[in-house]
């Protein structure tokens, strides 16, 4: 069906988690573990790390889209540059563990 | 279409490290199973590919029909949401790929159990690591599997600007991977690939943008709408210039919504299995799917249940059509479409009719037109 074809992968390059995403990821799978146990402390949804700036999220529903607001960090902004958000994406893969089509 | 049992080759670790596939076992267990192979006739590649074909004409004739008559409850999709599908489907952003996901046995129709159209994985193996076994096990059959070239020939087609940034999770070694195969297919279409994690995306106030600051103008996302549109980010993402592959539209087709709306529009339909967002309603067992879940997570079929985490979702009430069973396996085909054409195939199994994220990856082949399909 195809011709034989030379493939070049890229190499990965980095990988190294930050400091602020390896945190968020052992809280994601520490809430996780701790519902898979049933253990009483899962008994509240589990929640976003202070890192993410402590919003609420039920989980098992996902019907709040739009829900949330974005917590700065990082440098403090000097007058005339533009700060940047970051973190703002990602917590709901962390909170689901897996989510492959 | 046959399964048959073969001896795995000797030297597929080295195979494997040399191609960069690191997820062949997955926690210890095997994700890629060689010691098996399922052996297609010519014939039979032609009936899925003729019904894949088929079913995405439903599908965008399903997409279209939405966005006219504003379907929006059907296919489960939140109100606040659906200006920014609309708009993306209105303004024609481009796709790049999918898998619909079909149960056949070889004989009649296949048939759609659902259309990962958003993030489907299990691409990489099956371009990459399924074309090297063939040409190393069975050198004189052929694949159905263009995959490689069509993703290189939609990356130079499409409607994207020549910066297209790619993320994922970053502690996923499966995603990873995955997401360095789609840069390097970019890559060889001329476009520069940037990578920046999910969790490093920044939003400056007016844009996204990467680790150096720089602006996202298109941006490959190994990461589901919903996940997206959730996140605090998410709240930028309609005002943002940023162009999402897959583009929002393409929630109209990756949610289990879709199902049921098949169904009503198509009733009957040979490709089709009967499907309502209700339950009781398909003269038949049934087998209840939350709308956005993924991996056969929180799936209610006969006799059977899955734990995860999509239960408090919605769902859709399909017919149980079981998957055939040979060797005590239960083969779903996966028949990706690229550039909205179909072009390959990857068959995952399971001891269970309910594929999973532990289902195994078996190779296939299939005997040119006028040989025998015997191995």
């Amino acid at each position: 069906m195809r011709a034989t074809t030379q493939l070049v992968l890229v190499l990965m390059g980095g990988g190294a988690l930050t400091a602020g995403a390896a945190a968020a990821v052992e809280s994601g799978r520490a809430c996780q573990q701790a519902q898979a146990r049933q253990d009483p402390q899962a008994a509240q949804p589990c929640r976003r790390s202070a890192w993410f700036g402590g919003y609420g999220y039920h989980y098992g529903g996902w019907h709040g889209w739009y829900g949330g607001t974005s917590t700065f960090y990082g440098a403090t902004p000097a007058s005339g540059v533009r700060a940047v958000a970051r973190g703002g994406f990602g917590l709901f893969g962390h909170m689901f563990g897996g989510f492959h089509g | 279409m046959r399964r048959h049992r073969i001896t795995p080759r000797a030297d597929f670790p080295e195979r494997a490290r040399r191609l960069g596939f690191a997820f062949a076992e997955i926690d210890g267990e095997p994700y890629w199973d060689e010691s098996a192979y399922w052996r297609f006739t010519s014939a039979e590649i032609d009936t899925l590919d003729d019904a894949t074909a088929e079913l995405q004409r439903l599908c965008l004739a399903a997409a279209e029909h939405a966005v006219r008559h504003n379907r929006r409850e059907i296919l489960g999709i939140p109100a606040a949401a659906w200006p920014l599908v609309v708009r993306s489907y209105e303004t024609r952003e481009p796709s790049l790929y999918g898998r619909m996901d079909l149960r056949w046995d070889g004989g009649g129709a296949p048939q759609l159990l659902e259309y990962n159209a958003d993030t489907p994985t299990a691409l990489y193996e099956a371009s990459v690591v399924q074309w090297d076994w063939l040409t190393s096990v069975f050198p004189g059959a052929d694949q159905f599997n263009s995959l490689h070239e069509k993703l290189i020939a939609t990356w130079r087609q499409g409607a994207w600007p020549p910066a297209i940034h790619f993320s994922c999770m970053a502690d996923s070694v499966e995603d990873r991977t995955t997401i360095e195969y789609f840069r390097d297919t970019a890559l060889q279409a001329g476009k520069q690939v940037p990578f920046v994690a999910i969790q490093d995306i920044g939003w400056d106030g007016a844009r996204f943008v990467d680790l150096d600051n720089r602006g996202m103008d298109a941006c490959f996302k190994l990461y589901p709408w919903e996940f997206l549109l959730s996140d605090d980010f998410g709240s930028h993402v309609a005002a943002a210039p940023t162009r999402w592959i897959e583009p929002a539209w393409r929630l109209l087709l990756s949610g289990k919504g879709l199902l049921a709306l098949l169904w009503e529009l198509f009733p009957g339909h040979p490709n089709l299995l009967p499907a309502y967002r209700e339950p009781g309603r398909t003269a038949g067992a049934e087998i209840a799917k939350p709308l956005f879940g993924r991996e056969g997570a929180n799936i209610a079929a006969p006799g059977r249940q899955t734990a995860g985490p999509y239960g408090a979702q919605e769902r859709v009430w399909q017919r149980y059509a079981e998957l055939p069973c040979v060797d005590g396996r239960y083969p779903v085909l996966g028949s990706w479409v690229i550039g909205g054409v179909p072009c390959g195939l990857g068959i995952r199994e399971d001891a269970s009719p309910i594929t999973t994220d532990a289902s195994r990856f078996v190779p296939h082949c299939f005997d040119p037109p006028g040989k025998d399909a015997s191995p």
